[in-house]
This record gives structure tokens, sequence and C-alpha cells, in this order.
């Protein structure tokens, strides 16, 4: 009991440092990438290649004034940033970062919870997300931040749902809500050659998913609650120091997350292709190695969230909204609709 | 080509003259376009990186010439600095080390922002020695906050003797560090000469006794404005001190009368 006790707060605080890490990390390679996509250098300057560049920032934010707008209703003012980042790293408890260890006998899954209903979890989580943007937005009392906060909202009411019916089609085939099961079930190949991966058994699915969790990361082309060029900074116009850290760190660690969801259900988690690890390795290197895999995938995507942010101009805000109500909707129902048939027919 | 046509006297530019195409109006294959052509960007740039400051092919200027559209990575790599330049001031001395100056005023008079304070004095027995003209400099002071660096101070002085040089990392710890002294422009003065990048040498003067020197000076000024084009004939009696300019020579000396 104990043992479990220790594995359990061993594996929370590896992957918050790990989540942390990344996350710190991808602002180093926002502004790296976007430096060498647009034939500029990017930050250079602090530790090698300007590695320690968000640890420099992260000390900059801590020595601002921590400023409070007279009009801002202070207790929201100063939750808002917190609901947003505590959401966005609470998400990560369900997801499966990898496959099991075996040490002395005792099987150790790479996953903090392993919740039967994780899929609802991850999803009711990343929703609750977009309150810290409508929150802070409200709070501050400001045009620009009402206006990101209203934005926030059209726009997740218009993608929550793309996002629930592209997921629910990937449950329909794997017939789960863990989010466990479903890593475990792509093993194999499907007509002899493909590998039994969520992409190839939901080529629909993904793509919506995709577009969508671009709008719930607020990651351009959809970034309509930020809008610099628009609305200063949108919802948070009014905040500054850690608190704006907290929501800028909160994206990155949001992008980890919905890259971490798009591999576990549609890029076949810690699998490799046509190969079964576990049969080669030892059971300890294996979990490491699978959990490097796994990593590998999410790194993927989030270099792509990135790579399109600095490809990509904005869409407007109607155009957002009518691309998600008026293509994503349908075509995820239309999803829906081929994954019954062929499940009916197959079954 | 973009179209053109009027409407209610405003020109108006139609981009696009057609309806966009199937695969244009669902945006992922032109979304693909669009990231190989970053990702092209990308990788370019980060094998160019690589190879330290290699040069991508979307640039066709060549490493080293000026316009190379690549960062400068400031301190390190410093500043591509034009021969005329207008930076931190020199304080020359001609050919013999004496000082060029002879404390006219010109500079102080045509400085826009007033940075310039000359305090003249009679050079005496030092003349020819360790001053080229009757008068020299006794204090020369820039203030680096006040310059704008025009020039105007460069293009007045009759004798060459202060210019602005290629230095212009100018930055101070305290405001008393700002301004030039004449023994710290003359150190610039060294440190130009020592790159080579004066731009002119004053000529000292022929030895002459001062006060010939003086009455020859005068008349030949006088001609000057009467005679106009032959002034440039008559001028070089008193012009031969300061060669190159012989017009702005005679036309500062009309300013001072």
């Amino acid at each position: 009991m104990k043992v479990d006790i220790i594995i359990a707060a061993v594996k929370m605080v590896f992957i918050f440092a790990w989540t942390l890490t990344i996350a710190a990390l991808m602002t180093w390679v926002e502004r790296r990438g976007s430096g060498l996509i647009q034939n500029r250098l990017g930050p250079n300057r602090v530790g090698p290649f300007g590695l320690f560049q968000p640890l420099a920032d992260a000390i900059k934010f801590f020595f601002k004034e921590d400023l409070i707008p007279l009009a801002a209703d202070k207790i929201l003012f100063l939750a808002a940033p917190f609901i947003f980042g505590l959401t966005a790293f609470a998400a990560y408890a369900v997801i499966p970062f990898g496959d099991k260890i075996v040490v002395g006998g005792r099987e150790i899954f790479l996953q903090v919870a392993d919740v039967n209903i994780g899929f609802l979890y991850v999803l009711g989580l990343s929703s609750l997300a977009v309150y810290g943007l409508v929150i802070g937005g409200w709070a501050s009392n400001n045009k620009y931040s009402t206006l990101g906060a209203l934005r926030s909202t059209a726009q997740m009411v218009s993608y929550e749902v793309p996002i629930g019916l592209s997921l629910l089609a990937a449950v329909m085939v794997y017939s789960t809500f863990s989010l466990r099961e479903i890593a475990e079930a792509q093993t194999g190949t499907i007509l002899g050659f493909l590998p039994k991966w969520g992409i190839f058994l939901q080529p629909l699915g993904f793509l919506v998913y995709l577009v969508a969790a671009f709008a719930e990361a607020n990651r351009l082309p959809f970034d309509l609650p930020e809008t610099e060029s628009e609305i200063v900074a949108g919802y948070h116009t009014e905040y500054g120091s850690m608190k704006l850290g907290l929501y800028l760190f909160g994206e990155y660690v949001n992008m980890y997350v919905l890259s971490a969801i798009i591999t576990t259900v549609y890029l076949g988690s810690w699998h490799l292709p046509w190969i079964d690890l576990s049969q080669y390795l030892p059971p300890i290197l294996y979990g490491i190695v699978s959990f490097f895999i796994f990593f590998a995938k999410v790194a993927f995507f989030l270099w792509l969230f990135v790579w399109v942010r600095w490809t990509l101009p904005r869409f407007r805000w109607d155009q957002v909204v009518g691309l998600g109500w008026k293509a994503l909707i349908p075509l995820a129902l239309l999803n829906i609709l081929i994954t019954a048939l062929v499940i009916q027919l197959t079954s | 080509m973009p179209e053109e046509y009027q409407q209610d006297g405003i020109i108006k530019v139609l981009d696009v003259p057609r309806r966009y195409r199937f695969p244009e109006r669902i945006y992922l294959l032109e979304i693909l376009k669009g990231m190989a052509l970053t990702i092209a960007h990308f990788w370019e740039n980060f094998r160019a990186a690589l190879r330290g400051r290699g040069r991508p092919r979307y640039f066709t200027a060549k490493e080293g010439d000026p316009s190379y559209p690549w960062t400068w990575q400031y301190p390190e790599e410093k500043r591509f600095v034009h021969p005329r330049w207008r930076g931190l001031h020199i304080f020359k001395l001609d050919n013999k080390g004496m000082e060029a100056c002879i404390a006219c005023g010109m500079c102080e008079k045509v400085c826009p922002a007033k940075a310039i304070k000359i305090k003249a004095a009679k050079s005496g027995e030092e003349q020819g020695k360790r001053y080229s003209g009757p008068r020299y400099a006794a204090t020369y002071e820039i203030d680096l906050l006040r310059c704008i660096f025009c020039g105007f101070c460069e293009e007045v002085c009759p004798k060459k003797a202060i210019e602005l040089n290629q230095e212009y990392e100018l930055a101070a710890y305290s405001r008393a560090e700002t301004v030039y002294s004449k023994e710290r422009l003359l150190a610039n003065f060294e440190r130009a000469k020592a790159r080579g990048t004066v731009k002119v040498i004053p000529k000292a003067p022929p030895p002459k006794k001062p006060a010939p020197a003086k009455a020859g000076a005068k008349p030949g000024a006088k001609a000057a404005p009467a005679k106009g084009g032959q002034a440039q004939g008559a001028a070089p009696k008193e012009g031969a001190k300061t060669s190159p300019p012989q017009g702005q020579g005679t036309a500062s000396q009309d300013k001072k009368e």
C-alpha cells in the first residue's frame, strides 16, 4: 500500500515537472522556430542557443509589478489565471504517457490515474479551461478583455461540439472510455499493412479533431481571444507579472495536453508501427523507450502547433464560427454515421 | 494580373478575378502548400545556423556585402560602417603634429544643437610648434547629449580640424562622461588614425611670421567677393594654408567680417 502511494507520488511529480519543462521549452521552441521560419534568429543570448530564455523570462515575470486594475473584480481577476493553469495541468492526470514498467513483479503503469471515464474527464477539463479566459476577460473590466472573452465563448461553443463528436466516433471504434485501453487497442495492423492506429481508422475524425484542437488551444489561425493586432491582447490585456506568465504558460500546457490526446487516440500512443518492442527489450528499458516514443509523437504535434501558427494568417471571427458550425460539425456527424455503418456491417 | 476597374470615381482592384476552385475553398491543400514553404525556410535557415552563419539560398547578396540580410549579432559582429559615417568626433592634429584648430568659432556658431563650446586663446610662442594658427582652442568641449551628428561643424571648419569619425558606441554611465573635452577628442583622433579612418589629415600652414601672414590674408579675403570667379585664383596666397576647400575658406572669412 505504502509502495503504491510512493509510486503514485513519484509519477505525479515526474509528469508535473516534465510537463512544466516541456511547456517552458516550448516557449523557446516557438520563438526560435518562428525566427528561423521568418529568416530571423530568435532569442539566442541566454545560455547555449538561448535555451535558458524561459528561465530569464520567468525571473522577469516575478519581478514585474503585480498590477490589479481599480475597476477589476479582484477575486475573479486573481482566480482566473489559476483556473486556466489548473485545468490545463489537471487534464494530464489521466493520459497515459507510456506502457508499463515491470519492477520486481510489480507492474507500474506510466499513467497517473487510469480512470475508466478518462475520456470524459479530459473533455470536461479542457472545456473548463475556457472559463479561465472568460472570467479573466470579464473581471478585467476592460473593453478589449471583454471582447476577447466574448470571442472565447463563441469559439468554445463552436469547437467543443466537433471535438466531442469526433472523439465520440473514436469511442465507438474502441468501445471504451479509458485512454489506456484505447492506447492498448492500437496494436497490430488493419488490411495487413496499415498500423491499426486511430488516424487510419478515423481519418476524418482525426482531421476534425486536429482543426478543432487549434481552436481549443487558442492558437493561430484561431487565436481570436488574443488577437494582438485587433484587440490589444484580448482577455489578458490587463494582466501582468506572473499572472500573465500563467496564462502564457497554460497555453503551452494546453497544447501539450491536446497533443497527448491526439497521440493517444489517433497516433497509436507508445506503439511503433509493425513492431512490438516489448518482445525485444527488457521490461524496464521497454517502459522508458515507450515513454520516449510517446513523447516523440507528442513533440511532433507540439511542433505542428508552432509550424501552423507561423504559416497561416488569422481567420476572421465569423469565419471561425462559420467553419466550426458549417464545416466541422457536419463533417464530424458524417464521420459518426460512416463509423456506425462500418461497425454495424463488419461486426 | 489584378484587374482594375472604376466605380463611383474610386479605382478598385479585383485581385482574384475568378471564383476560387474547390481545392482552394476547402483550404487544406493550400494550407499544406503554405506549410511546405515555411518548413523549407525553417530547414534552410536551420542548416545555415548549424554551419555558423551560412548563406541561406533565399538571400542573393553575398556574405560580407553590407546589404547581406542576415541578423547582425551585434556585440560580437560589429556593424558595417560606411566611410562617410558620422560618428564620434575627432579633433585633428595636422601632418606636422600641430593642433589644426584656429579657434575661429565657426563650428560653435553653426552647431544647430549648441553642443560645442570653445574658449580661444592666443598661441603666442607656441604657434608653429603646438598650434598651427595664431589662436588656438584653450578648451574645446562637445556635449554628445546635445549633438545631433549633423556634421555641420565638419563642413564649416576652414582648417578641417574636426571630423565625425566612425566610432558609434557612445553609451556612458554618467552625464559628465558624455561631454568630450579636447584631450578626449584628441585621443579619439589617435584611435581613428590608428584605424586609418581619418578622412582628411589637415596640412600644416607654411612656416611664416605670424604678423605678415595675417596682413597677407586680409587683403586676399577682401578681394574674393569683389572678383567672384577670379577670387579662386587670388585666394591661394592665403589659401595655401588650407589647400582643399578654398571657396569655403574665403567664404568663412567673409562671414567673420
